[in-house]
């Protein structure tokens, strides 16, 4: 602090004394200000109204059926329906079934991906180019995509599996709930794993050779290098993406609006997808608004214990 | 000795080949039908390569109609207006995150540390909360079905994201430069002008890349906040060019490979910085 | 090079920012007075534009009147999310609409649609048909024009059937069956049906059919959920069994909606369809499907009496709209009488409107227009309760449990009759 000023009093003093009209450099809390203040409209206008508007959505029922009573403060109610609703709690399930089994997805894949890509081969730039593809898409397109592979008279993978002599009929895969949720959480990780696959691989590029070489010199084995120098060396990173992979999949809407539209029978029917149904189907937008923070909530504690948890395993 | 080491060559090789079809399979299978005729696409057992390969689907998509309402007219001008709203948004994501990073990266002011926390959370905010106070601001400012309400949101969404990049990577930057430009009678606009901006293209480049992308694909808010050619953008017009079209596959794979592919050709330019960018922003941030 | 470059894109971006602050979204707000309409602009939004039908009437609606329409085309069934916001945000984003019966009572009760009575003739109130009612009358006052005031048709494809050696359709749930699973064995199909079974609005429509068949009402006077009593159990089982048992329904029928269904037909690839409307005019348009000629009408299959759904729709005006005469006018050209006869010539829209039925030139352009009267004497409504939807939502998904074979057609009922009265109660 005493630093800045000091280079700041000299620089000033330095114009003052170069120039009869002198250019007072602004004070640095000033610029800040200057610089900062579109993006603070911005975020003042468009996050944080709407958010506290919500905010008091969630408190109150608009009674949109019932206008001449219009809206009403109802405390705590939104909150407590949404905890004790059946549905809310099924969609619930769904989305741990799809994050848990996405985020394994997306960190394995995308492991196998990076150690495969670590090593040395032709056309290894242009490999590590097509892995942008999937990450570039929109979740919209691919919906889109995976419902043309997945389509039960003319699709791909019903095409290759009767083919290959895998099965014998085609499957409708969006038709039955257990396959529908299985096939959404593999069009996730086909769109997701690039990411992971990419900041892991610059990871273990960042490890120093000489950390192999010298355990190679004292005898280890492949295995162990990777379990006692590779691993530990990725956990940072695989901390960061932990936490924004299931960030990701607990917020996904855009798949499954496409794809499945919550179905068959709910079995898609994610958090996200049954908020939006409540919210802009049935016009609940309290109970919406509601229980979009109670799953924001739910994400900060999960988060918080992902941390906590990774902070102790660093000590060795 | 030799054979060992030829077996984890073929073994290598067939890794990569099987993670190389894994990527793009699914990419090049839509490429695939958009390129083949109903009678090809729908024949059973499933036709690997068309008998006739032929670009109908495009020619129809991009010159049919009259550029009136009709759907084809309708897709061409959304896929106009989701790039003027891309690129504005990029443009003034640029612009302002790198005011706002420069600010955070190196200048000293009261609660600076909290509020780039606070930024980070905003990006907490769930998206369907906000949504219909989103519309009603919107509506009351009479933006509603504009391109200038999509930026507007885009850019709100984007710059925390490029800011919290850009701060990173302006701290790499050593300081010096800035102080000799201050030094020598440069105001502080112009050092960041001048010294800053310049060496921080990778930088900008990668966080570009991502403002564009961020704004072409997205779906919710375009979805609630526009209706009609005016705004529309292409994420919500194929969702109606699909549910119009829901047999003509080809035609239908069409218009999806023309929406991924300016996200996709553009990460493809670009990825040296984005690799670079994605590297830096998460591993030293 | 790189200077080039840099401002090639600083071109390219100002040209955006050009391009994107030129376009304003306004809503004219000018109130017409009587007659005198120039200038006036009425929004209105609705479901793909197929025929350009809508571009063609909208066009002329303005060279007549000088009201310019603006009409927002978004898929099926995203309307409604957008006719919420507007009417949240008070009901002037669109002016004209078109309501679906079952969103009447919720609209009405929460006061988005502005009644009409002052301007209805009582000629047109004669001539209303009487199951049209429901999507216009609400506690007797009126909220709308009828418009496309269908129900589902069954239709077979004669040739199928004759070349498996039927020659006429299966009357009974039965003879279904049995018809269907001879055309498959010889090979004439693969599936001899498709059903528009997906998580929607579609499966209540089909099931209520199919539940009035066996004789079944669903809720009784009294607005108390009934369908879990022996017919509703026996429609839901026959449901789950045709897929799963008999195999005669394409099992992808879980993640159809009426279109792909009526696709299927058109590209000759099932045998029946229970479709909305007037099938028979699109399965006869040379250019998009390749059965033409070969398609008839017949009633749905049936068990205790014949049924089918009905599915009354409305041209309404917007309580918040600042043009209301002139929306007025709108929605009298295009559904009033004379609107709709057009419609049902050209649109293969269902007319509300007896005096359309009589007409002879309607008479004589619509084939199988008798077959399909006879089948709306037997169309059922669906509850019309402002909780609709919910309890449709609901019941969609019990209903697809059962289908899945994730629980029993008696389980699923039994847990959504508990459902139905918690809604009840909640209402």
């Amino acid at each position: 602090m005493n630093l800045e000023l000091t280079k700041e009093t000299k620089i000033n003093n330095k114009n003052a004394n170069q120039d009869k009209s002198y250019k007072k450099l602004m004070s640095e809390s000033k610029f800040a200000f200057l610089l900062l203040l579109p993006t603070i409209i911005l975020v003042l206008g468009l996050l944080m109204y709407p958010f506290i508007y919500s905010i008091y959505l969630s408190f109150v029922n608009l009674n949109l059926t019932k206008p001449w009573i219009g809206p009403q403060f109802v405390g705590l109610k939104n909150f407590t329906d949404i905890l004790q609703s059946t549905e809310f709690w099924s969609s619930m399930k769904v989305t741990g079934y799809f994050t848990i089994f996405s985020v394994i997805g997306s960190l394995l894949f995308g492991l196998i991906a990076a150690l495969i890509l670590n090593q040395h081969f032709k056309f290894r730039g242009i490999a590590r180019s097509m892995l942008l593809i999937p990450w570039a898409i929109s979740g919209v397109i691919n919906g889109l995509i995976w419902q043309w592979i997945l389509h039960p008279n003319y699709g791909v993978l019903n095409g290759a599996l009767t083919q290959l002599g895998i099965t014998k009929d085609y499957i409708a895969w969006l038709s039955d709930p257990f396959l529908a949720v299985n096939m959404v959480i593999l069009a996730d990780v086909w769109k997701s794993f690039p990411f992971v696959a990419l900041l892991l691989l610059a990871a273990l590029q960042s490890i120093p050779s000489e950390l192999y070489e010298a355990a190679k010199v004292d005898g280890a084995n492949a295995f162990s290098i990777f379990r006692r120098i590779t691993l530990p060396l990725l956990a940072p990173i695989t901390l960061v993406l932990l936490v924004l992979r299931t960030i990701d999949s607990f917020r996904i809407f855009d798949l499954i609006y496409v794809l499945t539209k919550g179905g068959p029978a709910n079995a898609t029917q994610v958090v996200g997808y049954y908020l939006y149904k409540e919210g802009f189907e049935f016009a609940n937008f309290g109970y919406s608004a509601a229980g979009s923070y109670v799953i924001t909530f739910f994400i900060l504690i999960l988060v918080f214990i992902y941390v906590k948890k990774l902070d102790q395993n660093e000590s060795f | 000795m030799g054979r060992r080491k030829i077996i984890y060559q073929i073994i290598k090789y067939f890794l990569v080949a099987v993670l190389i079809f894994f990527t793009i399979a699914p990419f090049l299978w839509v490429i695939i039908t958009s390129i083949s005729s109903l009678k090809d696409i729908t024949s059973i057992p499933l036709k690997w390569f068309p008998s006739e390969p032929n670009f109908n689907s495009y020619i129809k998509i991009l010159s049919a109609g009259d550029g009136g309402n009709d759907i084809f007219s309708q897709f061409r001008i959304s896929m106009y207006n989701s790039f003027v709203v891309a690129a504005v948004v990029t443009l003034v994501c640029l612009v302002f995150g790198s005011f706002g990073a420069y600010a955070f990266a190196r200048l000293n002011f009261p609660f600076r540390d909290k509020i780039v926390i606070l930024f980070l959370f905003t990006q907490l905010i769930p998206g369907i909360a906000i949504m219909l106070p989103t519309y009603i601001i919107f509506k009351n400012l009479n933006l509603l079905d504009t391109k200038v309400a999509l930026i507007l949101i885009h850019t709100t969404f984007t710059l925390p994201f490029v800011i919290w990049v850009m701060r990173g990577f302006f701290k790499s930057i050593p300081k010096d430069l800035e102080d000799a430009a201050l030094i020598d009678g440069t105001s502080r606009f112009g050092a960041l002008f001048r010294v800053i901006l310049p060496v921080s293209t990778p930088g900008l480049f990668a966080t570009g890349v991502f403002a564009f992308l961020g704004s072409w694909n997205e779906f919710g808010m375009a979805l609630i906040l526009t209706s009609s050619s005016q705004a529309k953008t292409l994420p919500v017009a194929i969702t109606e060019f699909l549910g119009r079209f829901t047999v003509d596959f080809g035609l239908m794979m069409s218009g999806g490979v023309l929406a991924l592919l300016p996200p996709v050709l553009l990460s493809l330019i670009f990825q040296r910085f984005l690799l670079d960018g994605l590297t830096t922003g998460s591993i030293k941030g | 090079m790189k200077s080039r470059i840099y401002s090639m894109i600083a071109l390219i971006l100002s040209l955006s920012l050009f391009s994107a602050c030129s376009n304003s979204g306004t809503t004219k707000d000018t109130s017409g007075k009587n007659g005198d309409f120039e200038g006036v602009v009425l929004r209105t939004i609705g479901g793909p534009d197929e025929t350009g039908y809508w571009a063609k009437v909208n066009k002329e609606f303005e060279e007549q009147t000088g009201i310019k329409i603006e009409r927002d085309t978004v898929p099926y069934g995203q309307d409604t999310q957008k006719l919420i916001n507007s009417f949240l945000a008070g009901g002037s984003s669109y002016d004209i609409f078109v309501t679906d019966v079952i969103d009447v009572p919720q609209y009405v009760a929460a006061g988005w649609v502005e009644p009409i009575d002052q301007w209805i003739t009582e000629e047109m109130k004669e001539d209303l048909l009487p199951f049209a009612k429901s999507a216009v009358i609400y506690e007797d006052k009126w909220y709308g024009l009828p418009y496309a005031s269908e129900w589902k048709s069954f239709v077979y494809n004669k040739e199928m059937l004759q070349k498996g050696g039927f020659s006429e359709p299966p009357k009974t749930w039965e003879e279904f069956i049995e018809v269907s699973q001879s055309l498959q064995e010889k090979g004439i199909v693969k599936y001899a049906s498709s059903w528009s079974w997906l998580q929607g609005e579609a499966l209540i429509c089909d099931y209520t059919a199919i539940a009035a068949s066996m004789g079944s009402t669903l809720f009784d006077a009294d607005a108390n959920p009934t369908f879990n009593d022996e017919s509703g159990v026996k429609a839901l089982q026959l449901m789950v069994d045709m897929i799963h048992k008999y195999k005669i329904i394409d099992p992808a029928s879980l993640t159809f909606s009426e279109g792909p269904v009526g696709d299927a037909m058109a590209a000759g690839d099932i045998a029946f369809e229970l479709q909305w409307g007037i099938p028979t005019v699109e399965l006869n348009n040379e250019e998009q499907s390749k059965v033409v000629g070969q398609i008839e009408a017949s009633l749905m299959p049936y068990e205790v009496k014949p049924a089918t759904i009905s599915g009354p729709m409305a041209f309404s005006i917007s309580s918040g709209s600042k043009n209301k005469e002139a929306s007025w006018k709108y929605i009298e050209y295009v559904a009033g009488p004379e609107g709709s006869k057009r419609a049902t010539l050209e649109n293969g829209m269902f007319p509300g409107w007896k005096s359309i039925y009589e007409d002879p030139e309607v008479k004589e352009k619509v084939p199988a227009l008798q077959d399909i009267i006879d089948q709306g004497e037997n169309a059922v409504n669906r509850p019309a309760v402002p909780w609709y939807n919910e309890w449709s939502s609901m019941m969609q998904v019990e209903l697809q449990n059962a289908l899945t074979q994730k629980k029993t057609p008696q389980q699923a009922l039994e847990d959504a009759t508990q459902k139905t009265l918690k809604i009840i109660s909640e209402n």
